[in-house]
């Protein structure tokens, strides 16, 4: 069941859309929009915006579990970029590697629409806490 | 630059909007600022809009990487013969601090190039000079698929 959250503007631009959540397993599946606003000369999407959309599903992943008012900016992303994306729906997956206290460890990956796999991606983020800590996270492999 | 109806590499044509306008490009509001001739570094501008911003009002981290891959690849270009692409294999990106919404300056440079790949490295500066992200990147050098 996905709780509802407002929706950043960097999101609405990516057409981000909660598929499912899984805040013990601490994984997520979300899909965004690749619009032609993202295409290079040869129509094909420019690699940052995967990167926007590895860099959210990644974080929808992290702060699943963690209390509302987190949250986890980025510290270093990677994204391997293994075939070309076309204008369409894309799926994305995000997993929790490891999460301490104040650092996360996440991976994910992109696919189009007939599952193909476009990007994978792993990021390191740092988890700021809201000020009043209301409750400790059951904790994540 | 050279004269840009005789187009000597990919980033002259880049400049002279000779193949379909990258919207991409547009969309994060990029203009290529200068080269330095001696090192092959390019500077080059973005503007973040509001659009970018996550819930904090920082940039998302994925539109610096847009700008940042857009930033090595026009110096990677300016290498390349016109009709070449360097789709990217690979990219890192190192978040230094938060960057706002507004013009951000970006510089990129060849690492490495040999035949068929390319090393890429870049910034991205913040308009008091602070350095906002680093990345690095490597790219496949190709032949455009004949339009």
């Amino acid at each position: 069941v996905s709780k509802p959250e407002r929706l950043s503007p960097a999101r609405r631009v990516l057409g981000y859309e909660q598929v499912s959540l899984d805040p013990e397993a601490g994984t997520a599946e979300t899909s965004y929009d690749a619009v032609e606003d993202f295409t290079n000369s040869a129509g094909i999407i420019q690699g940052g915006f995967l990167a926007a959309m590895l860099d959210s599903v990644m974080g929808t992943a992290l702060m699943a579990a963690l209390e509302p008012g987190t949250f986890t900016p980025t510290l270093d992303l990677h994204v391997s970029y293994l075939r070309p994306a076309r204008v369409g729906r894309i799926r994305a997956q995000g997993r929790v590697r490891h999460r301490g206290g104040s650092i996360g460890f996440v991976e994910g990956e992109l696919r189009d629409e007939a599952g193909e796999l476009l990007a994978t991606g792993s990021a390191t983020m740092k988890i700021r806490r809201p000020r009043t800590r209301t409750r400790p996270e059951p904790p994540l492999p | 630059m050279s004269d840009p109806s005789d187009p000597q590499t990919a980033l002259d044509v880049l400049l002279a909007g000779g193949r379909p306008a990258a919207q991409a490009l547009a969309t994060i509001g990029y203009r290529f600022v200068g080269r330095d001739a001696a090192t092959g570094e390019v500077e080059v501008s973005f503007v973040a809009t509001d659009a970018f911003t996550n819930l904090a009002g920082n940039v998302q981290g994925g539109f610096l990487a847009a700008m940042l891959d857009a930033a090595v690849s026009t110096a990677l270009m300016a290498t390349m013969e016109p009709g070449q692409l360097a789709p990217t294999l690979e990219l890192n990106v190192s978040y230094l601090r938060p960057a706002r919404v507004g013009p951000l300056l970006g510089r990129g440079r060849v690492v490495h190039r040999g035949g068929s790949v390319g090393f890429l490295a870049g910034e991205l500066h913040d308009p008091d000079g602070a350095c906002v992200a680093t990345a690095s990147a490597t790219v496949k050098i190709v032949r455009a698929p004949r339009p």
